[in-house]
Order: C-alpha cells, then sequence, then structure tokens
C-alpha cells in the first residue's frame, strides 16, 4: 500500500530564528488512513502540515531525508508539477474560513481558477456538483455570492467543495473547526468523515481538541516544540498516555462530568530547554537526567514515547 | 443614538467631514472639466497676439491681465491646464503601472531576482530626483514629451519599493494560501489575489504624488526642459515673466498662484483618500 504522506528527519527553520520550528520530524499517513497532530500553539503543527506540501514560503529553510506526497519526491519535484501535483491530490481546509478566501470575487470565480481542462460551462457543473456534495443548498446561485455572503461553516464546507472538484486523495484540514460554534463543528466534522470514507481520503488533521481527534483519527502524533515526543494509535493514547507532557493535554481537556480541568503549565517565563529535553522544565517528572540529552522514540507496548521516565505509570509509583 | 451618531461621524458618512469630502470631489470634477475642455471656459484664444494690449494689468476684461503678446493670462491658464495637469497625470500613470508591474513581480519572486530588482531601484532612489530627470530631459530632448519621461524615470522606483512591500506583506495571507492550494497558477494568485489589494494604498500615494509631479514638471518647465513656447504651460509661462516681474507683478503672479492652489488641492485631495483607505 502507497504511503500517501511520507516524511522523515524534517527540519524546518523560519528565517532569523534561533532554533528549528521543526526538529528532526518523522510522519507517516497511510493511504486511506487517518492521522492526527496535536500540540500547543507553536509547537510545530502547522508547519508540518505547510512543509509536508512545500507551501512554505521562501523564508523557512526546509531539509529533510525523504518528504515526498504518493510517492512523488517533493524535494527534487519542479515548481509547475509540485502545483499540479498539490491541484490534483491534495485538498486543504484552514484555521480561519473568513482568512481563507479573497473578499474581493465570488466564490465561483475562486473555485474556477484552479479547475482546468474543460471548457466553462463543464467546470462549473463540477463546482456545482461538489457544492451540493458538501451539502450547500441552491448551489447554482450560492457560486455567484461573495465570501461575506457565506456563513463560518459554509465557507468551510466550499473550501472542502473547491478541494473534491479535483478528485483529492488527501485531506489535510488545519484545526478546521476551531474557529466555528460547537453545533457547526460537529456537521463539518461529520461531514469530513463521511468524505474520508466515501471518496477513500487520507486525512491529515490538526488539532487541539482531543475530543475532536478521537473521534476523527486513527493515529495520533503529540508534538511539543519541533519534536515528536509521542505517538501511536488513538485509543491507546488517549486512554494510557506515556509522555507526561501528552498527559497535560488530556488533563487540560474540559469535560462535563469527572474531574475539573487542569490548566497547561505554560507562562512560568521558561521556553522550551536549549539542551535535553524540551518539556524538562514543565515536566512534574524531571529528573537530573532529563537536562542531559534529547530523549530518543522509544516503543513501549503500541505507542513511541521520547521520555526517558516513561512508562509513566512506573515512574509515578516509584 | 448618540452613539450611532458618533459612529457615521467617525465614518464620514454626516458632520463636516462628509461637507469637505464633497467639496474637494466638485472641485476636482471641475478641474477635469478644465483639462478636457478649456475651450468652454477661457473667455479669449490663448495663442493670439493682441501686441497692443501688452501688458496690462488686472481687470474686468482681462481679470489675470495681458502678457507681453497682449495675450490674456486667465486664458492661457485655463489651456495650459491640459499641458500641465495632464502632464503630470501621465507621469504618474506610467510611474504608477511600470513601478507596480516591477514591484510586484520583485516581491513575488522573492530570492536573488528580488535582490537584484531592488537594487536597482536603490540606484534610482540614490539621485537627487529633480537632478536625475534634468539631466534624462535634457539628454533626450527639450519638449514636453521628454521632461514627461525624464519625469516617469524617476517616479517608477518610489512605486516599485511601496507594491512590493505590499506584495511581500500579502503574499503570506490565508486566503493566498488557500488559492494556492486550490490550485491557481501563480499568474493568477498575483492578477486575482494579490494586486487588487494593492489598491488603496497606490490610489492615495498617486494623488498625492500627481500634485508633487506637477510642481516637477512646472519646475522642469521654468528651467527650460519642458514645454517650450508658445505654449500656454504654466511653468514656462512664469518663467516668460522673470524679465517683467518688476513693472507687470500680475503676469508671473498669478499663474503661480494658480500652480500653488491646485497642487495644494491636489495634496489635500491625496490625503484624504489616504485616510479613507487606512
Amino acid at each position: 500500500m502507497t504511503a500517501a504522506v511520507s516524511v522523515r528527519e524534517l527540519r524546518v527553520t523560519y528565517g532569523g530564528a534561533s532554533r528549528p520550528a521543526l526538529d528532526g520530524v518523522d510522519l507517516d499517513v497511510p493511504d486511506r488512513g487517518s492521522v492526527a497532530l496535536v500540540g500547543e500553539s507553536g509547537s510545530g503543527k502547522s508547519t508540518l502540515a505547510l512543509a509536508a506540501t512545500r507551501l512554505l514560503d521562501g523564508s523557512a529553510a526546509v531539509s529533510a531525508e525523504e518528504l515526498s506526497l504518493f510517492e512523488a519526491d517533493l524535494l527534487r519535484l519542479p515548481a509547475r508539477e509540485l502545483r499540479a501535483l498539490r491541484r490534483t491530490r491534495v485538498a486543504m481546509v484552514f484555521q480561519d474560513p473568513r482568512a481563507s478566501w479573497n473578499p474581493t470575487r465570488t466564490i465561483a470565480a475562486q473555485l474556477l481558477d484552479g479547475l482546468r481542462g474543460e471548457a466553462r460551462r463543464e467546470r462549473r457543473a463540477r463546482l456545482v456538483e461538489v457544492m451540493r456534495r458538501v451539502g450547500i443548498g441552491d448551489p447554482e446561485e450560492r457560486l455567484d455570492d461573495y465570501p461575506h455572503h457565506f456563513s463560518g461553516g459554509m465557507l468551510q464546507r466550499a473550501m472542502l467543495a473547491g478541494g473534491l472538484a479535483h478528485g483529492p486523495r488527501l485531506l489535510i484540514a488545519d484545526e478546521p473547526t476551531s474557529a466555528l460554534d460547537t453545533t457547526v463543528q460537529a456537521e463539518l466534522l461529520t461531514l469530513i468523515d463521511e468524505l474520508r470514507v466515501e471518496e477513500g481520503l487520507s486525512l491529515l488533521l490538526i488539532s487541539h481538541d482531543l475530543g475532536v481527534v478521537g473521534r476523527m483519527a486513527a493515529e495520533v502524533v503529540v508534538l511539543f516544540a519541533g519534536r515528536v515526543v509521542e505517538r501511536g494509535p488513538t485509543d491507546e493514547i488517549l486512554r494510557s498516555p506515556q509522555h507526561p507532557y501528552t498527559r497535560e493535554l488530556i488533563a487540560a481537556t474540559p469535560r462535563l462530568h469527572g474531574p475539573r480541568k487542569v490548566p497547561l503549565r505554560v507562562g512560568r517565563g521558561r521556553g522550551p530547554a536549549e539542551t535535553g529535553c524540551s518539556y524538562a522544565p514543565r515536566c512534574p517528572l524531571a529528573v537530573e537526567a532529563c537536562a542531559q540529552e534529547t530523549p530518543p522514540l522509544r516503543t513501549i507496548g503500541a505507542v513511541q514515547v521520547a521520555c526517558i521516565r516513561a512508562p509513566v505509570d512506573e515512574a509515578v509509583a516509584g | 443614538m448618540s452613539a450611532l451618531a458618533a459612529a457615521l461621524r467617525e465614518r464620514a458618512l454626516v458632520g463636516p467631514r462628509r461637507v469637505v469630502r464633497s467639496l474637494l470631489l466638485v472641485v476636482g470634477l471641475g478641474l477635469l472639466l478644465v483639462v478636457l475642455f478649456p475651450g468652454l471656459f477661457a473667455p479669449y484664444d490663448a495663442y493670439e497676439l493682441d501686441v497692443p494690449a501688452r501688458l496690462q494689468g488686472p481687470s474686468w476684461e482681462h481679470l489675470f491681465g495681458t502678457d507681453e503678446g497682449g495675450r490674456d493670462i486667465l486664458s492661457r491658464v485655463l489651456h495650459g491646464a491640459r499641458d500641465s495637469i495632464g502632464s503630470a497625470l501621465l507621469v504618474i500613470g506610467i510611474a504608477a503601472a511600470f513601478g507596480t508591474l516591477w514591484g510586484a513581480v520583485a516581491g513575488w519572486a522573492g530570492g536573488w531576482a528580488d535582490r537584484v530588482l531592488m537594487r536597482i531601484v536603490d540606484v534610482f532612489l540614490a539621485f537627487p530626483y529633480l537632478v536625475l530627470a534634468m539631466a534624462v530631459a535634457a539628454s533626450i530632448g527639450r519638449d514636453l514629451r521628454s521632461a514627461i519621461i525624464a519625469l516617469a524615470v524617476v517616479w517608477w522606483p518610489g512605486y516599485a519599493r511601496m507594491i512590493r512591500g505590499q506584495v511581500l506583506a500579502l503574499k503570506g495571507q490565508q486566503h493566498v494560501r488557500a488559492a494556492r492550494t486550490l490550485g491557481a497558477g501563480p499568474s493568477q494568485l498575483l492578477r486575482w489575489h494579490v494586486l487588487p489589494h494593492t489598491l488603496p494604498q497606490l490610489n492615495a500615494r498617486v494623488t498625492v504624488d500627481i500634485g508633487y509631479a506637477l510642481v516637477a514638471l512646472t519646475g522642469l518647465s521654468f528651467l527650460g526642459l519642458g514645454a517650450q513656447n508658445p505654449s500656454p504651460e504654466w511653468g514656462l509661462m512664469v518663467s516668460n515673466a522673470k524679465t517683467y516681474v518688476l513693472n507687470a507683478w500680475w503676469y508671473a503672479v498669478l499663474p503661480g498662484a494658480v500652480i500653488l492652489v491646485v497642487v495644494l488641492y491636489l495634496v489635500t485631495l491625496g490625503d484624504e483618500l489616504s485616510e479613507e483607505s487606512t
């Protein structure tokens, strides 16, 4: 089975930054698989998604041992073919629906830009079809509306439609529901899930909402300060997180019942550590050895963890 | 109620700002009419000599007096609007179009292409602009056309720099990235997703610059590097009046005052528009 996304040892450094935004990250999205990236702001989630499609602009230095989409080597692909690959294989939805649309042009005009090859009438017919597919009523008329006529949820649906029009195989959703209210969130997630199954899409989901992740993704990759700290099957990780950072994230999830959520232990004036485990300054389980060297990913049961104190249960007990 | 009134006032939908703006636009329309159809407003011909009536002071018959050829100065000023204001418009039109293209390419391409293109811009901006314009105008011929070309040559780099900055800021925006993921190519992105959003700033700059271009253009004509006799171009008229400044004050002062007022008007209009757009 071919992999949708395959990334090895990815490093990304933004121009002028003292430390890399991503430092030696591996990521695999299997064909028709679903992977979620979680982590707090600045952990590198979005950078990873953008780097995986080479959408970062020139100010970011990207290097990797491997960076491929559907086995096409993105590090060597000419710009024209790269654009074609992105257009035909990848659909993307971003966090802020308003910012994703050019306010000066109609929905149809913006979606038609990307469609190639057929007569204008056929391309438009295709748009009508995908708009209907994502649940937008009266697509014939709504296509000629401007973005400000649409609600946030509708704009996200239209963005999905634009991606679907090319018959993509990978959907990258960067916090697609963070800017929407709860009921619209649920509808959009259901739609994404349906599309994933029916169109046979692979999904790379970025979220800080573990509830969304638990529902949408089979696999989770937890990022902290540009490194993978834990990865594995979603059920496993949500049930028994091994890395203390993952535990912190889960404890910070709001709940209706049970214990109150615990705020993230951020904002004490300490950034990630320069040497050793970057999480050590915030870690309740940190010992002296944590500051010595960067912990490698170790396999514990079904998951991989980058923590010398894992498995955590023993560490807490001991 | 008062909150609504304040909001309307702030957006200049009512209140004194609105009056000022309307007035500015009405004056602009009038000016445009003069540029297009000076014959409708001028009481006399701009070129016909009437030597016996030379150098008469302002009177009801000749509001601005007459020049050394007995021509009505007011009529010449009105006819000269086309040469002066029209040429200033042309200068800025050429400079803005070329500069926008240059800056957009530089900002969009980035990397070494950007560096090379912007160093060229820096070279132009390093010269005092009027001196450079004089050198260019003098070397390609002493007429209005070469003055226009010379000023456009020194004026475009400012636009290139401004548009490059805008394009740099815009190209990282979410909607550009989103359009890219939807498959838009570079020319589509630039044409539809980036350049339209530079228009507000471009508009504001253009209106202010027309005033400055008018000063530069009349300056070149004054120095003999622009329009030539018998053109009623304003700078040339003031230049002709130098000889008579002691015994016919109106000949230099009144056309000069017209230049002053029109430039002030254009700069005020530009300021008003830029406040609108920011």
